[in-house]
């Protein structure tokens, strides 16, 4: 039995993403498995197993494994891994989570996602890992943005792309963050905003970033028949295609164009195929991908295969992508906007979705979704997870 | 015949002036080391004719460690070879000359290669500030049959004075009276070695063009006349445009003069410090085309303003610099020591795909246990860049590049010295050796790109 068609959301929690200064990681895991399981209506004892995806445990130590998970949610007696798979974190574990279901392994399951970045200074959290961690020198000297600057470059070079074609990626982001009360920033941009602001790693200023920020996010699983039993509104897995490629110490080999980030097509084939989809533009009627930075939303949108790299500038500026274009993405603000606690983006994707599909997203509805796609990238290009959602039964 | 086969130097492209004089000075990625090996890269060293290896410097970055063998490594030169440094004194570059032409006669068919450099710093602001610059150069010495500069006699002598000092808890260099030392101390002691010189080797003087006075201040000649007697337009002075640069400062002379010298010539080039070492030549066969071009070179300078040079010799404190604390391990650098240090890259035989660093698979083809190994090319072009901002610098940025290297082959890796010139896709680089940052307590040392000049 495979994930497609036979998993089933039943339950969904995220705590406001931001700078959470009162929150520790436990609070912020309590807070979101809480809120997954009154969601679901179902009581602790029924979860069989969990995945806990963190990427960075805090220098506390709290996110080395899946007790540091279990522990602060009571959550006793049954197996819970740790899962750390770059950006992808949160969504791997989502998919560990469907894939124990759908073995027939465990009746429920449970993903949670966590990352605790502003117990530091913002330059001493994601980034410092780029210092301190990695090759003694291959490498040394990037940053996060700086890795994906480097695609940006080379589109400008390749197909025109220019700093406000990113920019209005950023536009209309901050403009569908100011609906999300989860989102970190919900602060309307201008283009000459994004366009000025200062330089993070050439040609990307501050708001072609996402910020630095505090989150978790929680999913219950299990199989269609039991949802159905249990007679609540669920959103079913269709697909999760994922593929990885190179480690970091790779990413500039030989071959590369940097137009295109191989993974996510690759990840997208998988879960296209698992869902039956030929037509993304047309067959998915929401999508939220990870757009760290500004270009790698443009990247993204390219690769999922929503448009090419022959009319993306175009698509940029068309509305194809707004809240109430054809193909709505980021509707949440995306990371630019809700930023990146990194164990939990992929999770906060699938609430973010699973709430959409289930026609409860208030202002940030968009009417008639019944497809979503989620997309989750990991390091510069290294890995990616693709999860397609569908409406299941709504009460 | 026993010679100089070849010659080189490297001087760092800034430069700052006071209005009246003016001094080359380091990057903050810079040292005698990084330097030595950018003097060296560009000669014709047949590595494994290398016997004899002397490297001489006054500012060595360990105290504790043969920085003859790290500059060797990375030069390529067989592991057979003797390596020495020599150090503390400002005379050393001759010495070495001295040390180099004895191997020579002893063992047949061998060269010998001298590398010299400094960067000594004087307290900033203080009158010798700007007279006290930083360079390198570099010789080899060979027996054949018609070698640049023939070498035909030396002579040297000790004198334990205090001209300049510096101790191991002492940042800058210190100077002693400075009337004693211009009109007693150097006129003593070169007097004495010319003196001994010319006598110990029947030196007839009219024969002698020039005699090469590695000094910054030019009232030493006067005293050098009055005592020797001999014409005062004989005296050669160093640039005053690079500030003394110590140890090579002799060999820097050497080069910038020989533009000027024919075949047949004969000349005497002094080393003072601690006493003196002085050595007799004859012009053989120089290359001017190379060595007019690469004074050209030279004159793509950067002045810096007051700032910039604080910042260029870390004067200035970072707490975001010192707070950098990127991860290195000895063990790490010893077992890829041959790949990083002269940048191997690994090559599929199967597809002809390029690895760096090296895998043991080739993600191209599979392709398992059937590469090969080619030192990179030192030169390639920008496939895409960023200025980042990010990672704690000296400079006002960091920038990033992916590097197609001219021969196959990409790296990522750090940019240096663009000194706000644009930088666009399909720019040229060259590779130079530079220090990354000092961490653990050592330093570390990688290759960065440089914008060739336009």
């Amino acid at each position: 039995v495979g994930i497609s068609g036979n998993v089933a959301i039943i339950g969904v929690g995220c705590t406001k993403f931001g700078e959470l200064f009162d929150s520790d990681i436990n609070k912020m895991i309590f807070d979101a498995v809480e809120e997954a399981l009154g969601d679901a209506n179902i009581d602790r004892e029924e979860i069989e197993a969990g995945w806990y995806g963190n990427c960075f445990p805090t220098s506390t130590g709290v996110g080395m494994s899946g007790s540091s998970m279990g522990d602060p949610v009571a959550l006793e007696g049954i197996p819970i891994t740790r899962v750390e798979n770059q950006c992808c974190t949160g969504m791997d574990a989502f998919r560990n989570a469907c894939l124990g279901i759908a073995s027939g392994e465990y009746k429920i399951a449970i993903a949670v996602g966590a990352e605790k970045m502003r117990d530091v200074k913002p330059q001493e959290s994601l980034n410092s890992t780029m210092v301190d961690s990695f090759h003694p020198y291959n490498m040394k000297g990037f940053s996060s943005p700086g890795l994906f600057a480097m695609y940006a470059t080379r589109l400008f070079e390749d197909i025109g792309l220019t700093k406000e074609d990113l920019a209005q990626i950023a536009v209309k982001n901050h403009g569908n963050a100011t609906m999300n009360p989860k989102a970190h920033l919900k602060n309307k941009v201008t283009l000459s905003q994004v366009i000025n602001a200062p330089m993070v790693s050439s040609p990307l200023g501050t708001i072609d970033c996402c910020p630095i920020t505090d989150g978790a996010a929680a999913v219950i699983v299990t199989s269609k028949e039991l949802a159905e039993r249990m007679g609540k509104d669920y959103v079913l897995v269709q697909g999760i295609g994922m593929t990885n490629s190179f480690w970091i110490d790779h990413y500039a080999r030989e071959g590369r164009t940097f137009n295109e980030i191989e993974v996510t097509k690759s990840a997208a084939q998988s879960a296209y195929a698992q869902a039956g989809i030929e037509n993304p533009l047309e067959e998915i009627d929401i999508a939220e991908v990870h757009d760290c930075f500004t270009i790698t939303e443009v990247l993204n949108m390219c690769d999922l295969g929503f448009c090419t790299l022959d009319d993306v500038k175009s698509r940029i500026w068309d509305g194809t992508f707004e809240k109430s274009g054809k193909l709505p993405v980021n509707v949440s603000g995306g990371l630019n906007c809700c930023g990146h606690p990194i164990g939990a983006t992929g999770i906060r994707m699938i609430y973010f979705l699973t709430n959409q599909l289930l026609n409860r997203s208030g202002e940030m509805q968009v009417i008639g979704v019944e497809k979503g796609l989620a997309h989750n990238l990991g390091g510069p290009g290294s890995l990616c997870t693709v999860t397609i959602l569908e409406k299941g039964r709504v009460i | 015949l026993i010679g100089i086969e070849d010659i080189n130097i490297y001087i760092p492209k800034y430069r700052v002036t006071n209005g009246k004089s003016e001094k080359s000075v380091c990057n903050f990625d810079e040292d005698c080391i990084t330097m030595s090996i950018a003097t060296a890269t560009s000669m014709q060293i047949e590595q494994n004719s290398i016997n004899s290896f002397y490297y001489t410097t006054c500012t060595p970055t360990y105290l504790e460690k043969q920085e003859s063998s790290i500059i060797a490594s990375v030069l390529g030169i067989n592991e057979s070879c003797s390596t020495t440094d020599i150090s503390k004194s400002l005379r050393a570059s001759v010495d070495a000359i001295i040390q180099a032409t004895k191997d020579v006669k002893l063992c047949k068919d061998s060269k010998s290669i001298i590398i010299s450099a400094d960067n000594r710093t004087v307290e900033v602001t203080s009158v010798l500030d700007y007279k006290i610059g930083a360079g390198a150069a570099s010789i080899i010495i060979g027996d054949s049959d018609n070698p640049m500069f023939e070498l035909l006699a030396f002579d040297t002598i000790y004198n334990d004075s205090f001209n300049s000092w510096k101790m191991t808890d002492q940042v800058n260099t210190q100077f002693g009276d400075n009337r004693y030392s211009r009109d007693y101390d150097y006129v003593k002691n070169i007097s004495r070695c010319l003196e001994s010189l010319i006598q110990k080797n029947n030196i007839d003087l009219n024969r002698i063009q020039k005699i090469l006075l590695p000094v910054f201040d030019k009232r030493i000649v006067d005293g050098l006349v009055e005592k020797l007697s001999i014409d005062k337009s004989k005296f050669i002075v160093s640039d005053s445009k690079l500030g003394f640069c110590g140890t090579p400062q002799p060999l820097i002379d050497l080069y910038f003069e020989s533009e000027t010298l024919y075949e047949g010539d004969e000349i005497i080039m002094i080393a003072f410090g601690d006493g003196c070492s002085a050595v007799h030549m004859k012009v053989g066969h120089i290359q001017y085309a190379k060595i007019k071009s690469e004074i050209e070179r030279l004159e793509n300078t950067v002045h810096l303003d007051f700032e910039h040079y604080l910042k260029k010799i870390k004067a200035l404190r970072s707490e975001n610099v010192e707070s950098l604390n990127p991860y290195t391990s000895t063990i790490v650098i010893n077992r890829e020591a041959e790949m990083n240090k002269k940048l191997m890259l690994q090559k599929c035989n199967e597809c002809g795909t390029f690895h760096f660093p090296h895998r043991n698979i080739c993600w191209k083809c599979k392709g398992k246990n059937k590469f090969t190994y080619h030192e990179s090319s030192k030169t390639g072009k920008v496939f895409t860049f960023t200025k980042g901002y990010l990672f704690p610098t000296i400079d006002d940025s960091t920038t990033m590049a992916i590097v197609d290297l001219d021969g196959g082959g990409r790296l990522a890796m750090m940019m240096t010295e663009l000194d706000g010139r644009t930088l666009k896709v399909g720019d040229s680089v060259d590779l130079v050796y530079r220090f990354m940052y000092d961490n653990k307590g050592f330093r570390n040392y990688y290759w960065k790109a440089i914008k060739e000049v336009e």
